[in-house]
């Protein structure tokens, strides 16, 4: 059991109190107060039930760092780090287990800039706690107050990104799975001022997540969709526990995957600024690379993970982000992927071309793109990763290896991506082709590879 | 008689005490929150509890983390913000909670802070339930995941300024100056007094963490009486301010604003067993009853007061916590300890600051007497206090040993080891040795008919203690 705080790929994650105990949180508080030189720190959270007694100990240990916590309660993720940049904060904790198991949680610490803070900084938090720093003599600790518009003011800056007369003129009828998520009183509330018809789906709060797992998948999502066939919906939109994320369901029932929906958010980025750069992490479909270069845009692949994203956004100053997990990133307003933003410029996006999702989707490219996990101690990842790299580069000689994050495989007709997840004991293997038959042999070798070097290291 | 706590105890007479960042930490707690937590399962059905701290920079901090650790122990609390700790407890029994926990230190210094523990009728944690507690912290065990709890705020000061008023009936508009002592009592008495139609000045207010209120802290403490009442004590600003406005009284709480002192119209600070003595004589006229319940270390004129009525005086240890006990074991219509703690158990058992200030003005308003006069009436004896330093590990040796230095004086009628030793003599004068709870002092009180007499007595004791202590 860590004792001190330890950063995965997306913030310190792990299972109350076990993992992520109230004195690592307060550890936490404190060595972020004293880096961040006591200055004020917005705090929100989800709606888990270890997010009240998380926040309070991390409150705690802001105020010993000398910072002045801004309480801003359970809110919708995005909400968090929109607000923390528009209104100018030094920055902000955010304790949202997002899609994982309802029993964890984890913590992200935001910049100024509302962007996840990056791994240099991460480390110096890390040794920081490591040394039990002192807190600030009795007489500057930090005070709390609380501040209760953060989710209204998200509201009402999402509903100023796109064309909401248009929008409203054409009376979607919108299925929403909200995962009985954080993000409810607030998405429920962007898509009304849409003039939508709302259809719920896992609309009541709860931090069990009776409903559905808060995670995002196509085969999570059956209830929407069927839901969407059933009404005749325009659009299923499904978020992720905090709403951070988003997956779609177009008017045909079918639930897309992250990549397709986030080639087609990229498109319409690309439409709206006449070209630009996109990233998206090495393990998103192909589909990407056809359709963004049709419109003007080039794509930049970055490592997987929120910090090795943002890192490239900022970069290469590109105008999206996506992940095939559902995230979307508008870096102008958003460091962190705003399901509310990829909602309105999807409605406007139908509504301004008077055409509908499935239309879209159907004149996409295909690919078939599959994913499995094999569990792998989390203390083997590194070895088995290097071995890997280092047996895939003497054995495939004729096709393009890339080894930015785990290691890819390129072929003339699809490619495999070999990596160790960052946030679970687990080995991810991706294969993607055009032909579903390629694909399956794909994911085969893959799967074989892995069991392979993990039995030799 | 409950066995008294034994000196590795991290609880004083009131509560856990000590420096923020060397015993007062968050991490601390935490473990202090889940403690409770775990307390309050076993003992109680359904618990809950409200949570709140006084004036002090550390108060939010500590708070923090304290709910962390009851959340995590599966508690629903009510957070009070910044309050009286009076108020605090008062809202927890009102609103059906199964405890109060407030972040104070009471009286001492800015840079202390700590945990007192309240039962909902208001009486603090007795010692079984202090070391039930203590025993917990090192093996107190958090909830499942599905059973962590989540906070609501409260605001407890109306609900205690309501109760105040139906407590309390005053018809004549007097004139007062109040101390709130840069406390959390800023937050209630002048209000309520208001309320009263009393006119007010007030001094001190509005309540602030980092400045040691009257300008005295421990070091500038000068007077020996001083050493009792660290920052609560030095009332010189209230007795001026008195005598120039002409006002009928002055009043000071301390910090947290458990307890109440009083100046008289002539600008006199009265001894605490003044004012105890004059509220024991109107609680037992208007009220009735038999007994007053008070400490050890409080003078004997509440005695002559209770004669008069044919009233008991009931006598106990030091603390609150056994005052409130005593008040619940002899159904006393009052219970006070010198040091200002004024408990009225027709509201509650906590010691209730801004409702003895109420209660000072309804005195005053039967009495129909100018509160001087009042004074000049009780029978004349002289108190003294002292303290002489004494760390807490030598405190019980010390404790032994001094014991048999007194029993050799003479004219002795009666040795009682209650709490500490106080040894009565033949011309009604009495010495009371006994180490503070809170502090690293060994306190002196005596008493006796003339000032030489006592001063003699005092200057015994400190001699008797000196070689002691080295």
């Amino acid at each position: 059991m860590a004792w001190v705080p330890e950063f995965g790929t997306s913030g310190i994650r792990g299972c109350v109190p076990e993992e992520l105990s109230p004195k690592i949180a307060w550890q936490l508080g404190l060595s972020v107060a004293i880096n961040f030189n006591h200055q004020p720190f917005l705090l929100c959270h989800d709606n888990r039930t270890s997010s009240p007694l998380l926040s309070n100990a991390i409150a705690s240990g802001l105020m010993a760092g000398g910072s002045n916590v801004l309480y801003g309660g359970e809110v919708i993720t995005p909400a968090v780090s929109f607000y923390t940049r528009q209104q100018k904060l030094s920055g902000a904790i955010l304790i949202t287990g997002s899609h994982i198991p309802a029993h964890m949680s984890g913590i992200e610490v935001l910049g100024n800039d509302g962007a996840p803070v990056d791994r240099k900084f991460e480390q110096k938090i890390e040794r920081l706690s490591q040394s039990n720093p002192a807190p600030v003599n009795w007489m500057n600790t930090g005070k709390i107050s609380t501040i209760s518009d953060v989710g209204q003011y998200w509201v009402d800056q999402v509903l100023t990104q796109g064309d909401v007369d248009l929008i409203r003129q054409r009376k979607f009828k919108v299925v929403l799975d909200a995962a009985n998520g954080t993000a409810i009183p607030w998405l429920v509330e962007v898509i009304k001022q849409l003039n939508c018809t709302i259809i719920g789906v896992n609309m009541e709060p709860s931090p069990f997540y009776p409903g559905r797992s808060p995670n995002l998948r196509v085969k999570l999502l059956s209830q929407a969709a069927k839901m969407v066939k059933e009404t005749k919906a325009d659009i299923g939109i499904a978020v992720d526990g905090d709403a951070d994320r988003a997956f779609f369901i177009d008017d045909k029932g079918r639930a897309l995957m992250g990549d397709i929906s986030g080639t087609l958010l990229a498109q319409i980025e690309l439409q709206r600024h006449k070209g630009g750069t996109i990233v998206t992490p090495i393990n998103s479909s192909n589909l990407v690379d056809d359709i963004i270069t049709e419109h003007n845009g080039r794509v930049v692949r970055s490592r997987v993970g929120p910090p090795a994203i943002v890192a490239a956004v900022k970069k290469h100053q590109a105008l999206f982000a996506f992940e095939e997990s559902g995230k979307a990133i508008y870096p102008h307003l958003n460091y962190l992927s705003d399901s509310g933003l990829a909602t309105i410029h999807l409605l406007e996006h139908l509504a301004k071309h008077e055409t509908s999702l499935s239309t879209i989707i159907d004149g996409f490219p295909q690919y078939h793109q599959l994913k499995r996990a094999i569990d792998c101690p989390n203390e083997l990842k590194e070895v088995v990763t290097n071995h890997a790299i280092r047996e895939v580069k003497e054995h495939f000689t004729d096709a393009k290896v890339i080894t930015l994050d785990g290691v890819k495989i390129i072929f003339d007709d699809g490619w495999l991506l070999l990596r160790p997840s960052g946030t679970e004991p687990v080995f991810r293997c991706f294969a993607e082709a055009q032909k579903k038959i390629r694909a399956q042999q794909l994911l085969k070798l893959g799967l074989d590879w892995i069991d392979h070097v993990l039995k030799a290291s | 008689m409950p066995s008294k706590s034994p000196p590795q105890s991290l609880f004083g007479s009131s509560g856990i005490r000590g420096r923020v960042h060397e015993l007062i930490t968050g991490p601390f707690a935490i473990r202090v929150g889940l403690a409770a937590a775990q307390f309050l399962r076993k003992n109680t059905k359904n618990p809950a509890i409200m949570v709140g701290h006084d004036h002090r920079t550390t108060g939010p901090m500590i708070t923090s983390a304290l709910m962390s650790g009851l959340l995590q122990g599966g508690i629903p609390v009510r957070m009070t913000g910044m309050a009286p700790t009076p108020t605090i407890a008062y809202a927890a029994g009102k609103e059906g909670m199964s405890a109060s926990i407030i972040v104070t230190a009471s009286h001492n210094p800015p840079e202390y802070n700590g945990f007192k523990f309240h039962n909902p009728d208001g009486a603090g944690f007795s010692i079984p339930q202090q070391h039930e507690l203590e025993q917990l912290l090192d093996t107190a065990e958090a909830v499942s995941w599905e059973e962590f709890t989540e906070s609501s705020s409260y605001d407890a000061i109306p609900l205690h300024i309501d109760a105040l008023l139906d407590n309390c009936e005053v018809n004549t508009s007097h004139q007062v100056v109040i101390d709130a002592a840069l406390g959390v009592g800023g937050l209630v008495t002048p209000q309520v007094l208001q309320q009263l139609n009393a006119v007010t000045k007030i001094l001190n207010t509005p309540p602030n963490g980092k400045n040691y209120a009257r300008n005295c802290g421990p070091s500038k403490i000068q007077s020996a009486a001083a050493a009792e009442w660290q920052h609560f004590v030095r009332l010189d600003d209230l007795s001026k301010i008195v005598q120039t406005t002409k006002a009928e009284v002055g009043l000071a709480h301390d910090g947290d604003a458990d307890r109440l002192l009083a100046v008289d119209n002539k600008g006199r600070v009265l001894a605490g067993d003044t004012l105890l003595a004059l509220m024991a004589d109107f609680y037992l006229s208007v009220r009735g009853g038999k007994v007053i319940a008070t400490t050890v270390s409080s003078s004997s004129v509440v005695d002559h007061v209770a004669k008069k009525h044919g009233a008991t005086v009931e006598r106990t240890q030091v603390g609150d916590v056994f005052v409130s006990n005593l008040v619940k074991e002899h159904n006393a219509v009052m219970g006070a300890e010198p040091s200002g703690p004024f408990i009225f158990p027709e509201v509650h058992l906590c010691p209730d600051g801004p409702l003895a200030a109420c209660k000072v003005l309804e005195f005053l308003d039967w009495a129909k007497r100018p509160l001087s006069s009042l004074v000049d009436d009780l029978p004349a004896t002289h108190l003294l206090r002292a303290s002489v330093k004494c760390s807490d590990d030598k405190k019980r040796p010390v404790m032994n040993t001094i014991v048999t230095v007194l029993d050799t004086w003479t004219d002795i009628e009666d040795v009682n080891r209650l709490d500490g030793v106080r040894v009565s003599f033949a011309d009604s004068s009495w010495v009371l040795i006994r180490p503070s709870g809170t502090e690293p002092l060994i306190r002196i009180t005596v008493e006796a008919l003339s000032v030489q007499r006592a001063k003699k007595l005092l200057k015994d004791a400190k001699t008797a203690l000196g070689p002691v202590i080295k």
